[in-house]
């Protein structure tokens, strides 16, 4: 039983890190994985050139530490794996990597859900769209804010 | 006692990565410390109700907490999330 959790200013290669974490695995009859992917346009469909991603070191690590953990708590699998990148990343990178492994499918879905939920809100990140020739900082959307609700 | 003060997000963009402050030895609210900053006219929205968060030892914490100048004390705009 694995949880962990990682910040990288390296590209995530989400192959590579699924095959690692299912080569941990010990007896897990269902794995979950889900990459969040940088968007190349806005939702109003404004090009998007690069999202660049302020951390707090030290407290951003602990901050996605906690979400793995409290996913782990919550459900019933056996390993979780959240891999998130800060620095600069360019549209069709993978922003933040999920894994989850449990006996049975339904606790793995619900686990990478849940986990997908939270770090788009409370992960300690700073997020700026650089477009073309402005940029704009991002803050959680309402949606984004009913969908961690979902867990209360 | 000078103790640098972290800042990050949009702030940190508008008015650098850090600052030096004097806090008293026997320490403050977060209140006192957020006008003790603001009466830099560059730094008037740290002051209390302006909409910045502040953390100390890397914790949240509401304006009413204490800090002394060997705590490690940051600033900054409400998080994006991941």
């Amino acid at each position: 039983m694995t949880i962990a959790s990682r910040l990288t200013q390296d590209p995530i290669a989400a192959d590579a890190e699924l095959r690692t974490f299912m080569a941990g695995l010990t007896d897990a009859g269902a794995v979950v994985s889900f990459c969040g992917v940088a968007r190349g346009a806005t939702r109003s469909g404004e090009k998007v050139e690069a999202l660049h991603l302020d951390h707090y070191p030290g407290m951003t690590e602990r901050s996605l530490d906690e979400i793995a953990q409290a996913g782990a708590a919550r459900f019933e699998v056996s390993d979780v794996m959240v891999i998130h990148r800060c620095g600069t990343i360019r549209p069709g990178e993978t922003i933040v990597f999920v894994a989850t492994a449990s006996s049975h499918r339904r606790a793995a879905f619900l686990a990478a859900d849940y986990l997908m939920d939270r770090l788009k809100t409370e992960a300690v990140f700073w997020k700026k769209e650089q477009g073309v020739d402005a940029e704009r900082w991002i803050e959680p959307t309402d949606e984004d804010r009913s969908d961690r609700d979902r867990w209360r | 006692m000078k103790t640098r003060i972290l800042f990050f997000g949009r702030l940190a963009e508008q008015i650098g990565r850090e600052r030096e402050v004097d806090i008293p030895d026997d320490g403050c609210t977060v209140a006192d410390l957020r006008r003790r900053l603001a009466h830099d006219p560059d730094l008037q929205m740290l002051a209390p109700g302006g909409g910045m968060l502040a953390s100390v030892d890397q914790q949240v914490v509401q304006d009413d907490a204490p800090v002394n100048p060997r705590q490690e004390i940051a600033f900054f705009s409400p998080l994006s999330g991941g």
